[in-house]
């Protein structure tokens, strides 16, 4: 019998696979948002996936099949933690299926994983890192070697505890809705945040840019948007694209996106945030 | 007298053949009228009391991905994983490439924008469509011109601009809810 469990507002079915299982997916299974089957036999799925590719997504240690909106994950792993350096134990079952939702919404549309809690929400992964403050999350996006793990690990991470160091997660209010600010999404658990709970609001979004001066500048929507796109899943996908930059969007009309130039030293960074209201 | 009706059946079918020669030699007159008038109208070649202008409308490529944020655009190429971003006034003109609204419309009304010369404008214009055709994001049209462009231009003119970003690399092996970005093995 699947359970069905909420998280971050989503229910999620999950069940173990039968022995019989059967493919492709009979019509009746409608997930509400997503459907997770807990299987022993990882590596069928994974070469289904590579069989089928235009349908389904082969993803480290999970399989999507977009329209039928499932997703394969190993049992063995169903409680499995794993720590992410400075940001503490996070269960990894539950990013996957945050993941998921994301690439789903990415992939069909915001439609597909509205859910009466989460009707006004999309959610949005980006490459990025992100620390608490007492003002919020602060998420810091930038390409590969640009100081992502740096700022947010060794230079705040001694006074702000560190919620993500590669991937962030949020919860983006729709345009044109009343909603609330975006929220980063925290999987672990730490003492400092038992009580912010699961979602902190977003405080700040930087680009990051590596200098030898401390400053934080304005940065133009449109360039901001074609930096965070990467990484991206669905890149072949029109509809993907189009999807990932409409959210994107809601994201920078809510919270604009600032460079923020920095070098490896922590008073002058830290004095800057709080001097800018953003800690 | 048959001499002369010889002569007569002679210049007669002389005649003839030189009618029938004429009547050819105009219709391939006719028909190089007919071509010549055609390609005019397929390059937008119009009249307008009395002056004869050259115009040229393009159109967007249908693979390019585009959303418009904060005034500028961002374009995304599904097959070559390039981004674009464009300026305010690139972006107005990369809209109004629908295949059916001439340049000369676009210059006219950037340059009442802009207080600017239309000539000057329109070199420019000229110019970046040739740009962004030369990289495939746009190509010439072949449809008729619309009349009277519902081209609107808000805030002040400054020359357009491109600006490109690449999609960066993906994941580092397999998609992951960890990141593991970076280099794609």
């Amino acid at each position: 019998m699947p359970q069905t469990i909420e998280l971050f507002g989503y229910s999620i079915n999950v069940s173990k696979e039968a022995r019989n299982n059967s493919w492709p997916l009979p019509d009746a299974i409608v997930p509400p948002v997503l459907n997770v089957i807990l299987t022993k036999n990882m590596p069928a799925h994974e070469e289904r996936a590579r069989r089928y590719r235009s349908r389904m997504l082969l993803g480290e240690d999970f399989v999507l099949d977009y329209p039928s909106q499932t997703l394969w994950f190993p049992a063995s792993k169903r409680k499995a933690i794993m720590e992410i350096k400075n940001a503490g134990p996070q269960r990894i079952f539950d990013r996957t299926i945050l993941f998921c939702i994301a690439l789903l919404a990415e992939r069909l549309g915001p439609a597909v994983v509205a859910t009466p809690s989460t009707r006004h929400v999309l959610p949005l992964y980006l490459h990025a890192s992100a620390v608490a403050t007492a003002c919020g999350a602060l998420v810091f996006c930038g390409r590969s070697t640009f100081g992502k793990s740096t700022i947010s690990g060794e230079i705040l991470g001694p006074i702000f505890p560190q919620l993500d160091d590669d991937q962030v997660t949020m919860h983006i209010g729709m345009l044109n809705k009343k909603t609330r600010a975006p929220r980063v999404l925290y999987f672990g658990r730490r003492r400092e945040l038992s009580t912010a709970g699961s979602e902190l609001p977003l405080a700040g979004l930087f680009w990051l840019q590596k200098s030898a001066e401390f400053k934080i500048e304005e940065m133009d929507q449109a360039e901001a948007a074609s930096l965070m796109l990467s990484p991206l899943v669905n890149r072949r996908r029109p509809i993907a694209i189009l999807n990932r930059l409409r959210i994107i969007r809601a994201l920078l009309t809510k919270m604009p996106c600032r460079r923020l130039y920095f070098a490896k030293e922590q008073a002058p960074l830290v004095e800057l945030l709080r001097a800018n209201g953003y800690a | 007298m048959s001499a002369r009706r010889s002569g007569d059946a002679n210049s007669s079918s002389r005649n003839s053949a030189g009618a029938v020669e004429n009547s050819r030699i105009g219709s391939v007159i006719a028909r190089k009228a007919y071509r010549a008038i055609h390609d005019a109208e397929r390059s937008s070649v119009f009249v307008r009391k009395g002056m004869v202008q050259m115009s040229r409308q393009w159109e967007r490529a249908r693979d390019i991905v585009w959303e418009e944020l904060g005034g500028e655009a961002v374009l995304v190429s599904p097959t070559t994983s390039k981004t674009w971003v464009l300026n305010h006034t690139a972006s107005a003109i990369w809209k109004c490439c629908d295949g059916q609204t001439s340049i000369d419309d676009i210059a006219l009304k950037l340059a009442e924008a802009g207080r600017l010369d239309v000539a000057n404008v329109k070199t420019e214009l000229l110019a970046f469509c040739k740009q962004l055709e030369s990289q495939g994001m746009l190509r010439s049209s072949g449809r008729a011109v619309r009349a009277g462009a519902s081209f609107a231009f808000a805030g002040s003119y400054v020359p357009p601009f491109i600006r490109m970003h690449g999609l960066g690399v993906g994941f580092r092996g397999r998609p992951s809810s960890r990141g593991g970005s970076g280099p794609a093995s």
